[in-house]
């Protein structure tokens, strides 16, 4: 029980860093880094939960393969708009991008 | 009860967390990209540690890669890359604070206040679960992983459709 | 059957043809008596074998019509149907320079058919109808003349006269078909009807036959022309109440034919004394019949039909020979009037002739026809119950018939021959022949008159005092007129004898000036109840009008109302939905819009803030999850 506990608080720490990581950030690639973390730490919880409560589900495996891909793809995506945007504004700072407004 | 797993558990744990934490204190983005790739190393460490030899395995080595293309992403875009600059490049403090908190709060809560059954003892073997993990994906699961192949190759074809350079080849 | 029908209906259809066709009517006329007197002979022929033709034809339900040849109306039809022929030969002479010719044919030939009628009914009911035939053709006849105000005049006179008389006949009919049970005129009734019966049926009589006091209108009636006054008023219309009570005789009782008797008295008296006193010579014929009128209903009072019979006949020749020899005179004088017609006779000798002979067979000389039925009725007369009264009276009215055609020759010879205008040749000889015709009969009829009446299945009565007295009655009476020739007796006394005894100022005063203005009160009484009704109308016609107008002012505000109603409801309800839906609607889409516009504001548009949104919900979605698990 202590190990799944301590296993879930790691995952919830990491997941908090990430998060305010996210939000406190700028820049875009400082953003990801922080959803990188987020992601992390959800596969941190992943994998304890099969460790520690159902070893015999690999689904909980596959489960975590998707989840470093997409970690992997929103990584590959978010480099391609990034270096899009560099390409236009000459910047990737979030803080002046507000074409979108309104 | 304190066993090694809970010790390796911990130190595992805490170094994840403190190198997470070092990402975003530091303002030289070279070293929190590896600060980053240090956090997710323990995160796979912390995989090996529960007993998913393969996830942690493949934890490591795509991690690693993909911080080190991150790192030359950073450098290609970032401001002060060195990190002298010494400007404070955050915003909206509190409320990322206040998220931040908030969330490890009530996880944390809730993982101490549920209720999870019995705790599994048993794992099998490294051999096994690679087996099994191999039926897995190709009996029950094929369909997930199907669609992640997919998937994987539309993100490949958006990613490389959205960087392309405009300006320059306009008739492709 | 045949010989009925040419008897009645000859003289019918020639009125018919006179009307219709115009043309000859004289001539049409006078084939229509013929045809007449045809039929009459030869059912005059058919009582001599023994034969009594009768003929029923429908009628009124239970009382059908009949047609009874009986002795009586045979020798009755005869004497009616040869007179008028005479007449009628006179009359296409006379009516040859008159006007109104074809009133004149039309009516006269009507009267004829209605009059054989009379004679023929068998039943009550035919009797009354031809009864009123030959009143209304004796209105139309003595109105030939009708723009003479004198003749239209006498011609209502004597119609409304007649009708007053006649409702005695309506009563007496009714009184005698009650009685008997059935309508036929009954030789041998099995009872006798009412004294007042009898007195209705006397009343109708004394109507009809110008009796005291209805006999004023036949000395008006003579301003018609001297055909109709010969053929109506002196032998046949006239004659008609003598039929009536000979017919109705058997039903008599002996204390009614007291009254007949009384009023047949009376009438003899006093008409005979308006006779003398006449100043013109139609009007002493007309006082004249009424006079031997009287005697045939004293005779018949006195209980001997025969001597009425026979004298009706010898009257009807001898008066109508007087009255042609008067036409005669007063067309070659041009007037009436004793003043005008002096002399007249000398010159006129051959009419002259003729009408001495019938003036002195009325006066009762023998051996003329008129002597023997005056001498049947003095003869009746003095074999009567009150026989003192009946004779004297007969005798007495003798005496005053010879004295006015004493005076009536008197005047005629005598006198200052005037130069006459014109002489008609042309018209005289059919006059003269219808004139001496008549007289033949008069004076050879002495010798048929007995055998007829005992055809006729009666008995003429006689008696030796009757004829003695008669006769010297006769003779002295024509001497004393001879001499009595003096016009003009111009004293009240005479005048009021003349004049018909106007007592209290006559008719005029006495019926007809109350009549007219008891008419007047009727009149303005009505239009007064016309007006009360109109009025009301009105009224009512008023309060409809009001009544509408209110109705109309009441629906109008109610419907004014109900209008503006829901005209009210109409704009409040626009009112609410334009307050109430369209400014909602507006108010969500403002709302909606505002909540777009501040939920614009939220997108700021920034990475950052986009995540901590996300952020928000997530940790929103993650505390509701946690409630509901706990």
């Amino acid at each position: 029980m202590e190990l799944l506990i301590t296993a879930l608080i790691i995952a919830a720490v990491l997941f908090g860093i990430g998060l305010y990581g996210a939000l406190s950030q700028t820049n875009l690639v400082m953003i990801m880094m922080g959803i990188e973390l987020m992601l992390g730490a959800a596969m941190v919880n992943l994998v304890a939960f099969w460790r520690y409560l159902h070893p015999e589900a690999f689904s909980i495996q596959m489960f975590v393969l998707v989840a470093m891909t997409v970690m992997a793809l929103e990584g590959a995506v978010g480099f391609a708009i990034a270096t899009q945007r560099f390409r236009t504004s000459g910047s990737v700072e979030m803080e002046e991008s507000a074409e979108l407004k309104g | 009860m304190i066993s090694i797993q809970l010790i390796l558990l911990i130190i595992f744990g805490l170094a994840a967390i403190w190198f997470g934490w070092r990402v975003f204190m530091t303002s030289s983005m070279v070293r929190s990209a590896l600060s980053l790739l240090a956090s997710m190393v323990a995160i796979g460490a912390l995989f090996l540690v529960m007993e998913a030899e393969f996830l942690g395995v493949l934890q490591i080595m795509m991690m690693g890669t993909e911080m080190s293309i991150m790192a030359i992403f950073m450098m290609m875009y970032m401001m002060d890359p060195g990190g002298l600059g010494n400007m404070d490049m955050t915003h909206q403090k509190n409320v990322s604070i206040a998220a931040g908190v908030a969330v490890t709060v009530l996880v944390t809560g809730a993982a101490i206040f549920a209720d999870w059954g019995t705790i599994a003892t048993q794992v099998p073997s490294p051999h096994e679960q690679i087996r099994l993990l191999g039926m897995e994906i190709l009996k029950r699961s094929m369909m997930i992983f199907e669609t992640a192949g997919v998937t994987i190759l539309t993100g490949m074809i958006a990613s490389i459709a959205v960087a392309l350079s405009i300006k320059n080849n306009a008739k492709k | 059957m045949i010989a009925l029908l040419l008897t009645i209906l000859g003289p019918l259809a020639a009125s018919f043809w006179i009307t219709a066709i115009r043309r000859k009517i004289g001539y049409a006329a006078l084939t229509g008596s013929l045809a007449s007197l045809t039929g009459s002979v030869l059912l005059f022929l058919y009582m001599l074998e023994g034969q009594i033709i009768t003929v029923t034809f429908a009628g009124l339900p239970d009382f059908p019509f009949r047609l009874e040849a009986t002795e009586l109306s045979v020798v009755l039809a005869l004497v009616v149907s040869t007179v008028t022929t005479l007449i009628f030969i006179y009359a296409i002479g006379y009516m040859a320079e008159e006007k109104g010719k074809l009133r004149f044919w039309s009516g006269i030939s009507l009267f004829l058919g209605a009059m054989q009628l009379l004679v023929l009914a068998g039943d009550w009911i035919l009797f009354v109808m031809a009864w009123e035939i030959i009143g209304f053709a004796s209105y139309l006849l003595i109105g030939t003349w009708y723009w003479k105000k004198e003749a239209s005049d006498a011609s209502n006179k004597a119609f409304i006269m007649n009708r007053v008389a006649d409702l005695g006949l309506y009563i007496g009919v009714f009184v005698i078909i009650l009685t008997s049970g059935s309508s036929r005129i009954a030789a041998e009734p099995l009872q006798g009807i009412s004294m007042a019966g009898a007195l209705a049926l006397l009343l109708a009589v004394m109507g009809k036959s110008a009796q005291v006091p209805f006999q004023s209108w036949l000395s008006a009636a003579m301003a018609g022309p001297t055909p109709v006054s010969a053929l109506l008023h002196s032998a046949t219309m006239v004659a008609a109440g003598i039929i009536l009570l000979l017919k109705a005789f058997p039903l008599f009782s002996p204390d009614a034919l007291i009254w007949v008797g009384t009023v047949g008295g009376v009438t003899i008296l006093l008409t005979g004394a308006t006779a003398i006193f006449s100043e013109d010579i139609k009007r002493m014929l007309a006082a004249s019949t009424s006079s031997q009128l009287g005697f045939m209903v004293l005779a018949i009072g006195a209980g001997y039909p025969a001597a009425a019979i026979a004298h009706l006949i010898a009257h009807a020749f001898m008066k109508s020979s007087l009255f042609l020899g008067a036409g005669i005179f007063q067309h070659e004088t041009g007037s009436t009037k004793y003043g005008k017609l002096g002399g007249a006779g000398k010159k006129l000798t051959l009419t002259f002739s003729g009408f001495a002979v019938a003036g002195l067979a009325l006066a009762g000389i023998p051996p003329l026809i008129g002597f023997w039925s005056k001498d049947a009725i003095l003869t009746a007369g003095l074999r009567a119950n009150p026989a003192a009264w009946y004779f004297t009276a007969a005798l007495t009215g003798a005496f005053f018939t010879a004295v006015y055609m004493g005076r009536a020759f008197g005047i005629l010879w005598k006198g200052k021959v005037r130069p006459n205008k014109k002489s008609q040749q042309r018209s005289l000889p059919w006059m003269h022949t219808g004139l001496l015709t008549l007289v033949t009969a008069v004076a050879a009829g002495g010798l048929f008159l007995d055998p007829l009446i005992e055809e006729a299945g009666f008995i003429i009565p006689k008696e030796t005092l009757a004829m003695i007295s008669g006769l010297v009655v006769a003779a002295a009476g024509l001497v004393v007129g001879w001499f009595a020739t003096a016009p003009a007796y111009k004293k009240r006394i005479w005048m009021f004898f003349r004049d018909n005894y106007q007592l209290a100022g006559g008719y005029n005063r006495v019926i007809v000036q109350p009549m007219l203005v008891l008419a007047k009160d009727f009149n303005s009484f009505e239009t007064s109840l016309l007006k009360a009704v109109f009025g009301i109308g009105i009224t009512f016609l008023a309060i409809a009008r009001w009544v509408s107008k209110v109705i109309d002012r009441a629906t109008a505000y109610v419907i004014d109302w109900i209008g503006i109603f829901n005209m009210n409801i109409a704009r409040m309800s626009s009112f609410t939905d334009d307050k109430g839906i369209v400014e909602g609607i507006a108010g969500l889409v403002d709302s909606v819009q505002r909540l777009g516009h501040y939920g614009r504001k939220i997108q700021s548009g920034l990475v950052h803030r986009e995540l901590a949104w996300s952020v928000y919900g997530m940790v929103f979605a993650f505390i509701i999850i946690l409630l509901t698990y706990l």
